[in-house]
């Protein structure tokens, strides 16, 4: 691999306080335009993972390097800076704003960070994005008014409103049903891959993972869960070996 | 508009109802307490100004207070009249005695019966025509004067006290003859005429056609002393310069009552030996309005210390609810906080979201408390307008 790795973490680890239980990293490297999905057992540390590497969380030893960064060096607002300007983030749990119509939520991110500007090419770019995924007769619509789909859309939308060169996804299409998440996904790695950035998404759906161009797993052992032991590709974790 | 202010912006705007009910709480929290005390501060000023500029009052026994405020603000009084003879005897060369009598109105304004003299006491010139010259004229207060639309030339009617009883004086038609330049006072809403005109008003002066020419059927007796009419007979309903000398009264003019003689002495001591000779007697009284005022607010303040105890009360009340209603809209938008948090907000966005929200708030009630007052002050600003 001769490119520069977009994400690069090395010798991390990272322990909530109080708790007995840590998370090792030794070395996981994401490059630009590489779809890479982890798996492991639910209380492994994949959301914690996905949180490091958006610098959510700082670990406690190593290093998680941004474009060949070190996020843990740099101040909080700096890091939540980049953040929102160079990440893209599908959370489960991220909510849409129920006050603002779905334009200003995919807009969300220009109108909280202050390094973007929400000029006429953000908004422009925001309306191609959601006249892409379907949501063009939705823009004016809140979020009480759409579907489960239709939300996760926007959230999609959202995550790469920015073009960031790295978007992070937590299990993204957990609650949907099967044809609604089947095209959340669609969408999201045609957009992903259009535009040219990483994806790193943690998911349970094995089934998903012959999308993606590398599958990490983390395993658990007591007082201990390790990423990338076992680095596999798509087609072979399918399998489940 | 920065990010912030525009999503607590779109979040109240969303959110109109409770947003709604937290500006009016917050409104009527600051509205009470200002208002009560921006009232109450220019009753005083006003009562203390209207009263120092009113030497003595003198008027029958009775309610001290009652008096005071039929002679600052026209208030009809409960108590008897005095004798119009009582103008004489009070006054001297170092002793000016201007009578005053009030209890009718005309369109619902004071209509005040009094002399010249009280016009330079209280400053009052006409801005347009003149002051009462003769019976009938009238001059209107600068607001009465706006409010019923009137002016020099027109005329206005007195209002009669029982529509269906014939044996009270009928409305009569007066002249307006000029219009008071404004003086912020309680005499803006007055109707100013002599002391004669207003006994007519009150039916005690009248004029009828003369008995020689009156209708043969209407007669019904004459004597040497006195010639008798029938019921009839209707009596001049407006005085002009044709009418004007038969207008007349059947007693003695100086038992016709008044209200109310304000006494303004040119000397402390003409003013202690006026108000000395007078206090002597069983059934007058003279008052120095000031001092009866003083009495009044002493009474005022003590109601204002409650007022402040409430409004403090309300204050405490309101700051309470106000961290009780923070506390449950973080809890309530804890995902909202934790996606702005995730997506890379800065830490202060969720703080300076609430803070915002509530400054917006707290603007908007400001503004309409401000609004509630200016309009509450300028109903209600003047001692007159609750009296």
């Amino acid at each position: 691999m001769s490119a520069e790795p977009r994400v690069h973490l090395s010798a991390v680890r990272f322990a909530y306080p109080g708790s007995a239980w840590r998370l090792v990293v030794d070395d996981l490297a994401l490059l630009p335009g590489e779809c890479v999905a982890c798996i492991g057992p639910s209380g492994s540390g994949k959301t914690t993972l996905v949180n490091l590497v958006a610098g959510i969380l700082v670990p406690d030893q190593g290093a998680v390097r941004l474009d060949g960064l070190d996020l843990k060096t740099m101040p909080d607002d700096v890091r939540r800076a980049r953040r929102i300007a160079t990440i893209g983030m599908m959370f489960q749990q991220l909510e849409l704003l129920d006050y603002l119509t779905t334009l200003d939520n995919v807009l969300l991110p220009y109108h909280v960070g202050p390094a973007l500007d929400l000029d006429d090419v953000a908004r422009e770019r925001a309306r191609a994005l959601c006249e892409a995924v379907g949501l063009g007769d939705l823009m004016s619509r809140r979020p009480g008014h759409l579907s489960q789909g239709e939300r996760q859309r926007v959230a999609l939308c959202r995550a790469l409103v920015t073009e960031p060169g790295l978007v992070l996804c937590d299990e993204p299409t957990s609650s949907l049903d099967a044809d609604t998440a089947t095209s959340v996904l669609d969408l999201l790695f045609e957009q992903v891959r259009v535009r040219g950035a990483s994806l790193f998404m943690v998911t349970h759906d094995r089934g998903l993972l012959d999308r993606f161009d590398r599958v990490i797993d983390i395993t658990r052992s007591p007082g201990e869960c390790r990423v990338g032991e076992r680095i596999v590709d798509g087609a072979t974790a399918r399998s489940g070996s | 508009m920065s990010g912030v202010w525009w999503l607590s912006w779109q979040h109240l705007r969303h959110h109109r109802g409770p947003t709604l009910i937290l500006v009016l709480c917050f409104a009527v929290s600051l509205f009470l307490p200002v208002s009560t005390a921006v009232l109450i501060d220019r009753y005083e000023a006003e009562l203390v100004a209207r009263s120092g500029a009113t030497p003595m009052v003198a008027g029958a026994r009775g309610s001290r207070v009652d008096l005071t405020l039929s002679t600052l603000y026209f208030r009809p009084q409960q108590a008897d009249p005095v004798p119009a003879r009582l103008v004489d005897e009070l006054s001297a060369p170092d002793v000016l005695a201007i009578p005053l009598h009030v209890g009718f109105t005309a369109r619902g304004r004071a209509l005040v019966g009094t002399a010249p003299e009280y016009f330079e006491l209280r400053g009052l010139t006409p801005s347009a025509g003149t002051r009462p010259l003769r019976l009938g004229d009238v001059a209107l207060g600068a607001r009465a004067a706006r409010d019923l639309d009137l002016g020099p030339g027109d005329t206005l009617f007195s209002d009669q006290k029982e529509l269906y009883d014939i044996t009270v004086p009928p409305a009569i038609g007066l002249a307006v003859v000029g219009v008071l330049a404004p003086t912020g006072t309680a005499d803006d809403d007055a109707v100013f005429t002599d002391v004669r005109t207003a006994w007519v008003v009150a039916g005690l002066l009248h004029g009828h056609v003369d008995a020689d020419a009156a209708d043969a059927d209407k007669l019904l007796g004459r004597t040497e002393a006195a010639v008798f009419f029938s019921g009839a007979l209707v009596t001049h309903q407006s005085v002009s310069l044709e009418n004007i000398a038969s207008f007349h009264g059947h007693g003695a003019p100086e038992d016709l009552p008044l209200t109310a003689i304000i006494v303004v002495p040119r000397s402390d001591k003409a003013g202690t030996m006026v108000k000395s000779r007078l206090n002597t007697s069983p059934v007058h009284q003279m008052i120095v309005p000031r001092a009866v005022i003083g009495e009044l607010l002493a009474e005022v303040f003590r109601l204002r210390a409650v007022l402040d105890g409430y409004a403090t009360a309300l204050g405490v009340s309101t700051l309470l609810l106000t961290a009780l209603i923070l506390v449950l809209s973080t809890r309530l938008r804890a995902g909202e906080m934790a996606t702005l948090n995730h997506i890379g907000a800065s830490r202060r966005t969720a703080g300076r979201l609430l803070g915002t929200e509530m400054v917006i708030v707290l603007a908007l009630a400001l503004v309409l408390a401000g609004l509630g007052v200016v309009a509450t002050v300028a109903a209600l600003g003047e001692v007159g307008a609750v009296l």
